[in-house]
């Protein structure tokens, strides 16, 4: 197994946030997690990414409790992509990539550090705006650049937060069609939120479908996406459909009918 | 197709470097204006002859060496730590407001100082603002980290707004600032009632003595700081990252945050409040030189150095032989950069 | 419309609010006075003296009329105090301000209340005494004295009984107040003739003998605060601060060339510490009120603060300090009501070998054993010439 949680809940106050979740995660899959808003998404990929600490071992890299990972190590296997991105002060795209090898960097820059980074821009189209600040960036060169930094990393495992959330169609579909080559070519654990269900059917390989912090279901897009699963997790009717590139949802409320 | 990137990179180091160097031969030469200024008139080749130790007149190689030089190092000094520390203090706590006057340390050194002097006054005598100067420093040093301790505690419990931090901050320096009037008021000891260097700024008091021991503080705490630098942008980019990028994010923030405190208060201990100057510095150096803090923050030291002896030779130059105080100086182009500042801040930075 | 009617009807019910509390303050205030007077005619009548009334003119410029005798008085003003007890009035003082009981201890009011210092007087208590004037300094505290005690019958006279060319004036209006006229014309008589014996010898000194003199505020200087002068000179040519005239005074010349703002707070001005050295002054004296005053026997302080001075200040480097030729004053000694006797012991300071056969300390004594009929005692000067 490459990644496991095992048996994860999580509790603020008196409220379960995550209870008892399981996942086993291969290389070189890319997997999505959906479920309505408050579900727990975020706080299952936070808990993932180490940055909420859990108090037992229940998440597992390469069989080795996550906690055992010193930060920089962590930061070498794993690489992380926050959903909203506030960035204090701006950067420039150069910069932010540059930060990815925060963790393999001392105060120099090197120019191992440099190709990694330079090959990742030229890679996502993102060498020209080299120069320009974060801030004069659209939604979606943002998003790439935040990704590239996460690259820069080297990660075997990429951990994002509705990516193509702030974004247009066209950005959408170049953002996952990314991802899906980065775990068929270089076999990176690729685990997503997604709120688009259409488009985690078309890019995912595996599909956990979370209800109030528990997996409702899980397995392969078309094992996940029935209608009975989505009335009982979303509330609404779902007419399933094939469409040309894959499932096709079309979803409607109970009460309009 | 990697050789553009390493050309773009070193090419934007190389004329950040520029401006580094630019900026301190500016302040070298800044130095030396001020330095041949003052009530005395020195010349020029007599200044050289006495910084080459070939005085001809003892008052005046005394005026340059004792007075003058001590205080350009201490104003110089004191710009680097105030400035260092504002540009600090805006990274770990993501505030573009926050420097060491805003979040009260400024207040806290101060009366903590003054808390020293009246208590160490009735216990050692007179005579200890001279010679219990260390104990003074660490004092300050002391309700600094209060100060800031506290604006930072009641921020973090109301999630760590911006607005939330500042308002603390004002609180608390407000309730120091009122714990020094009240000592300045109930001490009962005649001869304290004439201190001044309380709550106003100034530099004319400095001495080698106390350099020699500041100046070692301040270069150090700056090299550990610059050893941090890819922390803070990593930090710039938000908690979360920044942990995902291998920073430990509560060490860093501890650290770093410390050692401002120690830096700015020790040397407020020396020279009372002096506003704005932790808020400007870093500002500017921002617009030119950008956000990496590995040239940011020696940016920021060498315009805050720049701006404070500025601002005192304004000080000791305007009136002649009349001293006006420096804060006068730094307050009157500080605050109109505060409230642009204020005006202008952007939303999206700081979600 | 229910809603309208009410409202209306609260507006009303305020309306008649506001008239009661009107009404009962004017009844108040229309009562007060009558009610203050009867014991007013009560000390009048006490008194089988014709109605006799003093108008005159206050050091604030403003004109005030008095009913004699004036028996009943408080004063925020030490100096003010300390001419009353000069005139052998002190019975009709009533209370003391200012910092009356802690610097003039010598003139025996701390048996009487003390109704605060200048910022925090307590007006209640003053009222409560039914005094018929209070004595307050021309400049403090401000106009809220008259605002809250002329309504109720007590006339605030302001005189300051320091300043140089007001002090004669002023003895002379106290005078008359307390029907000690003849008295106050023997002090001044008494005063002049000091004035006039340092006149004449200082008259005699050559301009390039004089020596130059660098008023200092000790305080200060003892505390890191840099050098503070006090100007011999104000902005209109008039003569400056009094521990810097009196360098003028005592046939010296002011090191400085500074002009006071006479509408400035502070009697000093801070300067650059290389212009005390370029000015390089041959005599230093130095001035405040937390060394030496009537209770002081020990001159070891006077000796420690010497010695801080000389290591942590660039006084060191100074003609005087490098002869030590250093005095210190307290400042009511030199700067203030006692100045004729300080200038005195400033000139002989300068000049020994004109002053010998003068003792400034008789003159001292003399003032408080024979004028304020206290024993003389305390430190009111001090040498640092012999200090080691």
């Amino acid at each position: 197994m490459y990644m496991q949680v095992k048996d994860l809940s999580i509790k603020y106050g008196t409220k379960m946030i995550l209870k008892q979740i399981q996942m086993n995660l291969q290389k070189g899959e890319v997997a999505s997690i959906i479920g309505p808003n408050g579900a727990g998404k975020t706080t299952l990929l936070k808990s993932m990414a180490s940055i909420i600490t859990v108090e037992r071992a229940r998440i597992w890299i390469k069989d080795r409790d996550i906690r055992s990972y010193s930060a920089n190590e962590l930061a070498k296997t794993l690489g992380y992509v926050p959903q909203h991105t506030a960035f204090g002060y701006p950067l420039t795209v150069l910069e932010t990539v540059l930060l990815g090898r925060k963790p393999y960097m001392q105060w120099n820059v090197t120019a191992h550090d440099l190709e990694v980074a330079g090959a990742i821009m030229e890679r996502l189209q993102l060498a020209e705006m080299a120069q320009r600040y974060m801030d004069e960036l659209s939604g979606g060169e943002r998003q790439k650049v935040l990704i590239a930094r996460a690259l820069a990393q080297e990660p075997e495992i990429l951990l994002l937060d509705e990516p193509t959330s702030a974004l247009d169609i066209r950005h959408q579909l170049e953002v996952l069609e990314l991802v899906r080559q980065l775990a068929l070519q270089q076999q990176v654990l690729v685990v997503l939120i997604m709120h688009d269900l259409e488009l985690a059917a078309r890019y995912s390989d595996r599909v956990f479908l979370l209800q109030q912090g528990q997996i409702y279901a899980s397995g392969r897009p078309e094992e996940v996406f029935t209608s009975a699963n989505m009335e009982q997790v979303y509330g609404v009717k779902v007419e399933i459909g094939q469409g040309s590139s894959g499932l096709k949802l079309t979803a409607t409320l109970p009460e309009s009918r | 197709m990697q050789r553009p990137i390493q050309a773009i990179y070193h090419g934007s180091v190389k004329s950040k470097l520029l401006i580094l160097t630019s900026l301190f031969l500016l302040l070298v030469l800044l130095t030396l204006y001020a330095v041949s200024q003052g009530a005395v008139e020195v010349a020029l080749p007599e200044l050289l002859a006495i910084l080459s130790g070939r005085a001809s007149d003892e008052m005046t190689a005394y005026i340059v060496y004792e007075i003058r030089l001590p205080r350009m190092v201490m104003s110089i000094i004191t710009g680097v730590s105030l400035a260092c520390a504002g540009a600090i203090m805006q990274a770990i706590l993501r505030n573009p407001l926050a420097d060491p006057f805003t979040l009260g340390v400024s207040s806290g050194a101060a009366f903590g100082a003054a808390l020293a002097i009246v208590a160490g006054t009735s216990v050692f005598g007179i005579n200890l603002v001279s010679s219990g100067q260390w104990m003074i420093a660490l004092n300050a040093f002391v309700f600094g980290c209060l100060a800031v301790g506290a604006v930072y505690g009641i921020a973090k419990l109301k999630n760590s707004s911006t607005t939330v931090l500042l308002l603390a901050g004002v609180a608390i320096g407000q309730l120091f600032s009122a714990g020094v009037s009240g000592l300045k008021f109930f001490s009962n000891n005649e001869a304290l009632k004439d201190l001044v260097v309380w709550l106003m700024g100034g530099f004319w008091g400095a001495k080698w003595q106390v350099l020699h021991i500041l100046l070692p503080l301040v270069i150090i705490s700056l090299v550990l700081l610059l050893k941090y630098a890819w922390d803070l942008n990593s930090l710039c980019a938000g908690e979360d990252v920044a942990r995902t990028l291998g920073v430990n994010v509560k060490q860093v923030r501890w650290v770093c945050l410390l050692l401002v405190t120690l830096m700015a208060s020790v040397t407020i201990a020396f020279t009372g409040i002096i506003g704005f100057i932790g808020l400007v510095a870093p500002h500017i150096s921002r617009i030119i030189i950008g956000t990496d803090y590995r040239f940011l923050l020696p940016c920021s030291c060498l315009m805050g150095a720049l701006l404070l002896l500025l601002s005192d030779t304004a000080a000791r130059m305007v009136l002649s032989p009349i001293e006006i105080p420096v804060g006068i100086i730094t307050a009157l182009f500080g605050a109109p950069f505060f409230v642009y500042l204020l005006l202008k801040k952007r939303k999206d930075y700081w979600a | 419309m229910l809603q309208k009617n009410r409202k209306s009807w609260i507006g009303k019910a305020w309306l008649f609010g506001l008239l009661t509390i009107f009404l009962v303050v004017t009844g108040c205030s229309a009562a007060s006075p009558s009610s203050s007077t009867p014991a007013e005619q009560k000390t009048e009548q006490a008194v089988p003296q014709e109605k006799q009334e003093l108008a005159f003119q206050d050091s604030a410029g403003t004109a005030i009329t008095v009913k004699l005798p004036v028996e009943r008085v408080v004063v925020l003003n030490r100096n003010t105090a300390e001419a009353i007890k000069l005139l052998g009035a002190e019975q009709y003082v009533l209370a003391t301000g200012d910092t009356t009981v802690k610097n003039n201890p010598y003139l025996g009011f701390d048996s009487k209340p003390d109704v605060g210092e200048t910022k925090q007087i307590n007006l209640e208590q003053i009222i409560s005494l039914k005094p018929q004037i209070v004595f307050a300094y021309t400049n403090r505290p401000d106009k809220t004295l008259e605002e809250k005690l002329e309504p109720a019958g007590i006339k605030v006279v302001r005189m300051n009984n320091y300043l140089p060319e007001q002090m004669d004036e002023e003895l002379k209006l106290l005078g008359k107040i307390f029907d000690k006229s003849d008295k106050a014309d023997e002090f001044l008589a008494w005063k002049h003739s000091i004035e006039k014996l340092l006149a004449d010898r200082v008259a005699g000194i050559k301009e390039e003998d004089k020596k130059q003199v660098l008023a200092l505020s000790a305080g200060f200087l003892n505390t890191n605060g840099g050098y503070r002068i006090f100007p011999s000179q104000s902005l209109d040519g008039k003569p400056g601060v009094g521990e810097g005239y009196a360098t003028i005074l005592a046939g010296g010349k002011d090191a400085a060339d500074l002009q006071w703002n006479p509408a400035e707070a502070s009697t000093t001005i801070m300067v650059d510490e290389e212009y005390v050295l370029k000015r390089n002054p041959e005599v230093i004296t130095l001035h405040g009120t937390w060394l030496g005053g009537y209770n002081v026997k020990d001159t070891k302080p006077f000796e420690e603060a010497l010695r801080h001075i000389m290591s942590t200040t660039s006084v060191s480097r100074l003609k005087a300090g490098q002869s030590k030729d250093i005095y210190f004053f307290y400042t009511n000694f030199v700067g203030s009501d006692k100045r004729y006797i300080g200038n005195l012991q400033l000139a002989k300071y300068l000049y020994p070998d004109k002053f010998q056969d003068i003792d400034p300390e008789q003159y001292a004594k003399e003032y408080f054993e024979k004028w304020l009929g206290v024993p003389y005692q305390g430190i009111w000067h001090y040498s640092f010439k012999d200090v080691q």
